[in-house]
């Protein structure tokens, strides 16, 4: 479909995503907290109507937009669904942030717009050349936020280094997405799947490209082992942006990467995965990757003292989790793959929001301070029961939904035979269960905190909280509707 | 086959407490206590419904509610149904909740919060004996490892959370090799079943689960997950380590719950899952379980011998008599079985009465040193009667309940393990020896002069023993109603596993 077509009748969701940047842009030039207060609400209001714009996009089949840059599919709408949810948690969280000095600034907004934007094209991007552009536009804001608290070493750090490991990153990936273009003459995913099946190609130059281009895209996804920046830069960035970056950031790296393997290099019908790859064993690859990311994660986290690290590394071993998915690149795999993200989405949030809420009134991020939470304050009951919901969920125990999650992804992996992983992820489940319960322990079993403040009832936080509470328990019982979106979106483009 | 919606009442009944009790006031707090005795009232009540209606004579599901579509795009349902293995596992539920309720009347401190854990403990225990449907029993399996957990860490003793992050971890690495197997069966069954019936029928096995003349060893390892998972919580050596420190940390009415209803899952799973639907496998291994239930039995009766800890003394002493069950069940004769689903239920009702009997010695003395006491006869002679009793109905004594039980287990046990049953006896003797020494230590001689002025047992206390202790004296004399309920259902188990049993009396008539 060409361009024209394509803007007008598929592209709305993302123009509004623009134009909306661009007005709170306009507002950021007039500085003063009634202008924050109404950046945030265009924001807000910008996102629910592109997200509005994108439910309501009704599509008969699969379509190529702008000669095949981009790909219109079940699967990439699921995953820009995913992204803008964060984004709406996202603002409200940052509504009021110790990190952002209590009210974030406009630019904080439109920060957030056009990262959401990136991360949009990305999930549906078909084309080398607009996959990297789309990493490459949701990287720079990124570097940008999480730099975002001006004058606070740490955050500076963890900007630094994000832009370092990226751009590394980023050099590295285009270098492979330069050989395969090399050895298959086209850039876009299609054509590449359609030339590989066809004409065999250098399985060694092939590889070393597909390696590159993984470790590109492991990036995003903070996998071991280009996770090294994840931790240090979870910690140093606002809270806020903290929590958008493991759920959304991670949701379109895996979108992307997905995409990238099952349209490019799958072969006619499910039963020959992998088949265009050559000889080498894709699926032990990523499957030992998977294993390696979820072992690191865990082990790491046992240690962890600051609440953004720890969920920092908690969300690496999630990650090791959901490429369990992405190991079986089956149908089954992928939407073992967007039920876990849904349900991440749900169980990480809330748990950011109690650590801010914590951050904010205790003004402390290390674990020790929650020490008899739950003994503070009825308020503080709540925190600490809805924290040790999300944390149990995220370990993978019924009846809350991360526990279909981790079911749903150990079905991909049996069902595609590969019962050694599945025995390491229930052993890596054993090992979560030790740190995420030691906080429950922390807010539950021990001595309260004499001289913490007391805690102050925030409405706007805890409904959203509630809502989280009740959604993670409602879709651990009853996951039928989560299951069939799941799977009535499990759908590419080819 | 009726239909009736009982047994989804008397799961979800206690719910209502669950949810109503956080939202009495501070000075309501009396009533969260009456409440809670009022729901397990109830359900006992049910459970002794079940027990009129339930029909013996039937083979198979009775008082079946289902199946009804839950996930239907995973053929999860809604199915809940007991046959003459569980009814005794509700009944004994339904008690022991009743009881446990009762015997957490002193509860200090966040009441409750207690209570609702504890009623959530029930929904957990209830559901796990009643549910049909693979996905449903393991939600319930699960679910009872969350309130267990912060009830053992809350209101235990001085090591709480040590045991209760123990107990928890435990579990929880059985029960996750438990659901790689139950997603194991549900793919390579004919139909992707979770339906607990429908996968008894061994035809529905393909792909990888199939049975063929050579060994499977699949198969064999989707046995072993489920074995590991439940014999962690029987708990069978050498998986036996969490329960002493469960139960010493415990408050009283946990621990009652915990050897009283908790320990039974285990070897209710066993015959559920393993042995209904992998009765091959069953059989080829049946002399290692056997084995083990050899180990049980005389191991936690040497470790129980050398505590000084009465509470310890007497979790190890569960160890030793959930080894007659696996050994009963083992031996694939109607006795054996029927003596161990007996046992289990016999020993949910006498150890329920030990654990409540040392939370009254230690809410007294506030220590369970044994060697600490002396002469106490003289001074709390009603409790001492009680303690007797308990204690000979654990030993075996002709009379009351644990000797039928036991007898049942040798019986049954002897043509197939004739060896096995011979070394088992010694446990009996043991079990005689630390019990007996443990009275006199605590009794007889001198009396102690620091607890001259020790309270005797309280109304309270009792009423919380006597139901136990009728129903130990009744099935000890009487025990036809019980085992008749019982019987029916082994039959149809027996005559799953016969095909393959030949092949191990063969092998294992020398032992």
């Amino acid at each position: 479909m060409n361009n024209i077509e394509s803007l007008k009748a598929y592209f709305s969701s993302e123009l509004i995503l623009f134009f909306g940047a661009i007005i709170v842009l306009l507002l950021a030039m007039r500085r003063g907290s009634r202008d924050s207060l109404a950046a945030g609400m265009v924001s807000l209001f910008t996102l629910v109507f592109s997200l509005f714009a994108l439910v309501s996009t009704h599509f008969e089949s699969s379509l190529s937009l702008f000669h095949g840059m981009i790909a219109l599919d079940p699967f990439g709408q699921f995953f820009k669904v995913i992204v803008i949810l964060t984004a709406i948690v996202t603002i409200i969280l940052a509504s009021k942030s110790r990190d952002l000095k209590n009210t974030p600034k406009p630019e904080f907004c439109v920060f957030i717009l056009i990262l959401t934007l990136g991360l949009n094209i990305m999930a549906v991007a078909n084309h080398l050349v607009m996959i990297y552009l789309a990493i490459e536009m949701a990287s720079l804001v990124s570097y940008v936020l999480a730099a975002y608290i001006a004058g606070d070493l740490r955050s500076e750090e963890s900007g630094l280094k994000y832009v370092l490991f990226g751009g590394v990153a980023s050099g590295v990936m285009i270098f492979g997405m330069s050989l395969l273009y090399g050895l298959t003459g086209s850039l876009s995913l299609v054509d590449i799947r359609l030339f590989l099946l066809s004409n065999p190609v250098d399985p060694i130059i092939l590889f070393l490209s597909l390696v590159m281009i993984l470790g590109g895209l492991g990036y995003k996804m903070a996998i071991v082992p280009f996770h090294m920046w994840s931790p240090d830069v979870y910690e140093g960035a606002p809270m806020p942006v903290t929590a958008f970056l493991s759920v959304a950031s991670k949701a379109a790296g895996f979108a992307v990467t997905l995409r990238f393997f099952l349209v490019a290099f799958v072969g006619t019908t499910e039963s020959d995965l992998w088949v265009a790859l050559g000889n080498v064993d894709w699926q032990i690859l990523i499957a030992i990757l998977s294993a390696m990311t979820m072992t690191v994660g865990n082990v790491i986290a046992l240690h962890q003292k600051n609440i953004k690290r720890f969920l920092a590394y908690s969300s690496i071993a999630h990650a090791g989790y959901l490429l369990m998915g992405l190991a079986v690149v089956s149908r089954v795999g992928v939407e073992a793959v967007m039920f876990y993200f849904a349900v991440y989405l749900l169980m990480n949030m809330g748990a950011f929001f109690v650590a801010t809420v914590i951050a904010n009134q205790f003004k402390t991020e290390n674990m020790d301070d929650y020490k008899g939470l739950i003994y503070q304050s009825p308020f503080g009951i709540f925190l600490a029961l809805s924290l040790a919901v999300f944390l149990f969920s995220l370990t993978g125990i019924p009846p809350f939904a991360g526990f279909v999650a981790k079911w749903y992804v150990f079905k991909a992996v049996i069902d595609a035979n590969l019962i050694w992983l599945a025995v390491i992820a229930a052993i890596n489940a054993l090992i979560s269960l030790v740190y995420y319960v030691r906080l429950i322990k922390y807010m539950m079993f021990d001595e309260k905190q004499k001289d913490m403040p007391a805690l102050n009832t925030n409405w706007r936080y805890s409904s959203l909280i509630a809502i989280f509470v009740v959604l993670t328990v409602f879709f651990g019982i009853y996951f039928a509707p989560l299951a069939k979106w799941a799977q009535a979106s499990a759908h590419f483009f080819y | 086959m009726e239909h009736s919606s009982i047994l989804t009442w008397i799961t979800f009944l206690p719910l209502l407490g669950v949810v109503l009790l956080p939202f009495l006031s501070k000075n309501q707090e009396w009533l969260a206590k009456w409440f809670a005795l009022l729901l397990a009232g109830i359900q006992l009540l049910m459970a002794g419904y079940i027990f009129k209606v339930f029909d013996s004579d039937l083979v198979g599901y009775q008082l079946m509610h289902g199946p009804y579509k839950w996930i239907e795009t995973f053929h999860i349902h809604y199915f809940v149904g007991i046959d003459s293995i569980s009814v005794s596992m509700v009944l004994l539920t339904a008690l022991i909740s009743v009881v446990a309720v009762i015997a957490s009347w002193g509860i200090g401190k966040n009441i409750k919060a207690y209570f609702a854990l504890l009623l959530l403990l029930d929904v957990g225990m209830m559901g796990t004996f009643v549910a049909l449907d693979f996905f449903l029993f393991y939600i319930f399996w699960e679910i009872m490892l969350l309130p267990m957990y912060f009830l053992i860490g809350l209101w235990g003793g001085p090591r709480r959370e040590y045991a209760a992050i123990k107990f928890f971890l435990f579990t929880l690495f059985g029960s996750l090799f438990m659901l790689l197997v139950m997603l194991a069966l549900y793919l390579y069954s004919a139909g992707n079943l979770f339906d607990i019936t429908k996968l008894a029928d061994l035809s529905t096995h393909t792909g990888l689960l199939a049975i063929s003349d050579s060994f499977n060893w699949f198969r064999f390892f989707c046995w072993l997950g489920l074995f590991v998972g439940f014999a962690i919580k029987v708990p069978m050596f050498p998986f036996h380590t969490w329960l002493p420190d469960a139960h010493v940390e415990a408050p009283t009415a946990i621990s009652v719950i915990l050897a009283g209803v908790l320990l039974k899952m285990g070897t209710y799973g066993m015959l559920r899952f393993n042995y209904m639907i992998f009765p091959d496998i069953t059989a080829t291994c049946s002399m290692v379980v056997a084995a083990f239930g050899l180990i049980n039995i005389i191991y936690g009766a040497l470790c129980a011998m050398a505590q000084t800890d009465l509470k310890k003394l007497i979790a190890y002493s569960s160890i030793s008599h959930m080894g007659f069950v696996l050994l009963g069940m083992s031996a694939f004769t109607p006795e054996g079985i029927s003596g161990a689903v007996l046992q289990m239920f016999n020993h949910g009702t006498i150890t329920a009465m030990l654990f409540i009997l040392v939370g009254v010695i230690y809410d007294r003395a506030h220590h369970r040193d044994i060697n600490g006491f002396g002469g106490l006869f003289s001074i709390v002679p009603r409790y001492g009667v009680w303690v007797a009793f308990a204690f000979f109905a654990a030993l075996g004594l002709p009379g009351l309940s644990g000797f039928v039980s036991e007898v049942l287990v040798f019986l049954g046990s002897y043509p197939t393990y004739p060896g096995l049953t011979i070394a088992a006896l010694s446990g009996v003797i043991l079990g005689a020896a630390y019990l007996l020494w443990t009275i006199q230590r605590m009794f007889f001689g001198p009396a102690n002069e620091k607890y001259k002025d020790l309270k005797d047992i309280s109304l309270r206390e009792v009423f919380s023993l006597l139901p136990l202790g009728v129903i130990v004296l009744i099935l000890g004399v009487y025990p036809k109603p019980m085992i008749d309920l019982i019987d029916s259902s082994l039959v149809a188990l027996n005559a799953k596993i016969m095909p393959y049993i030949d092949s191990v009396h063969s092998i294992t008539g020398m032992f």
